[in-house]
């Protein structure tokens, strides 16, 4: 097996050529909505010694090596654990924590935003894998995540935000 | 160890492939299956997290779990793209319900004050 597992946000540098000639020569160069149309209307995919053939109803391409498409999958838990634990640190806070002196609001606009951003990570997270698993399936380079980008930002925001509230707090 | 799976016994560095996994391609069935493992007693402590703001909240999380413990069992190998895709789906909407459930909890919850003054 030469094809190697990038990783998240890597570039894929194994291509098989054959692949990508016949991919070239059919013309898909599509997104996985139209490659899917392509697929159900009978489309010809591509064919590769130890992988079995795209069927109809399929995105495109053909399927990969089950490792990559496990390895996804568990990216796609890991990010949803993720979400989980922003959500029940958001509802930590609101619940469990005591009001903030003289900032009432405060409990409210620390956890809301973790508990929303839960949601976003996870939706995120689905349409990602479902990208990642169509490029697994065209050979393509596996596509940039901006799940890491969202993460950062929001934490470093609530993380911002708790430093005025708690600055507020005590000093008003 | 599960039963048929292969002994990962290593054989010599110089026999070693590439890619560990070639030794016993096993492991990533197995890895994944603690994955969905791992995610559903995530949602197990979050229902308990939940129970004892929310119990309404607590006890729907808690009857997820099962499921997302079930749909882990059927890791397999083989399983066609439609079906796996769906199975996911499962779980990003299962975490979604559990983040509107915490938001409505947070604002409208028991000991909530939401007074903005």
């Amino acid at each position: 097996m030469s094809k190697a597992w990038s990783g998240p946000g890597g570039k894929s540098t194994a291509r098989p050529a054959k692949r990508a000639a016949g991919r070239a020569a059919a013309g898909r160069r599509c997104h996985h909505w139209c490659a899917r149309q392509t697929a159900a209307r009978g489309g010809a995919t591509g064919s590769h010694d130890e992988h079995q053939e795209g069927r109809p109803g399929e995105p495109g391409g053909t399927e990969p090596d089950v490792r990559f498409t496990l390895a996804n999958e568990r990216t796609f838990l890991a990010w949803n654990r993720t979400a989980l634990a922003l959500v029940v640190a958001g509802l930590g806070i609101v619940q469990l924590l005591p009001p903030f002196p003289r900032v009432p609001w405060g409990r409210h606009a620390l956890g809301v935003p973790l508990i929303v951003l839960g949601a976003i990570v996870s939706v995120t997270a689905y349409r990602e894998w479902r990208r990642t698993q169509t490029a697994l399936r065209r050979s393509e380079p596996i596509p940039q995540s901006v799940l890491p980008r969202i993460l950062v930002g929001t934490i470093t925001g609530v993380a911002a935000l708790s430093a005025v509230v708690l600055l507020v707090s005590a000093v008003r | 160890m599960l039963p048929g799976r292969p002994e990962d016994r290593s054989p010599g560095a110089a026999a070693l492939p590439e890619d560990p996994e070639d030794l016993s391609p096993g492991t990533a069935a197995e890895r994944t299956r603690l994955a969905w493992e791992r995610t559903a007693i995530a949602f197990g402590a979050v229902g308990l997290a939940m129970l004892r703001g929310e119990p309404v909240a607590g006890l729907i999380v808690l009857a997820v779990t099962p499921v997302i413990w079930a749909l882990g069992r059927y890791v397999s190998a083989t399983a066609p793209p439609e079906a796996r895709s769906r199975r996911l789906l499962v779980v990003a909407v299962a975490v979604t319900g559990v983040a509107v459930l915490a938001a409505v909890a947070a604002l409208l919850g028991h000991g909530a004050p939401v007074r903005l003054r």
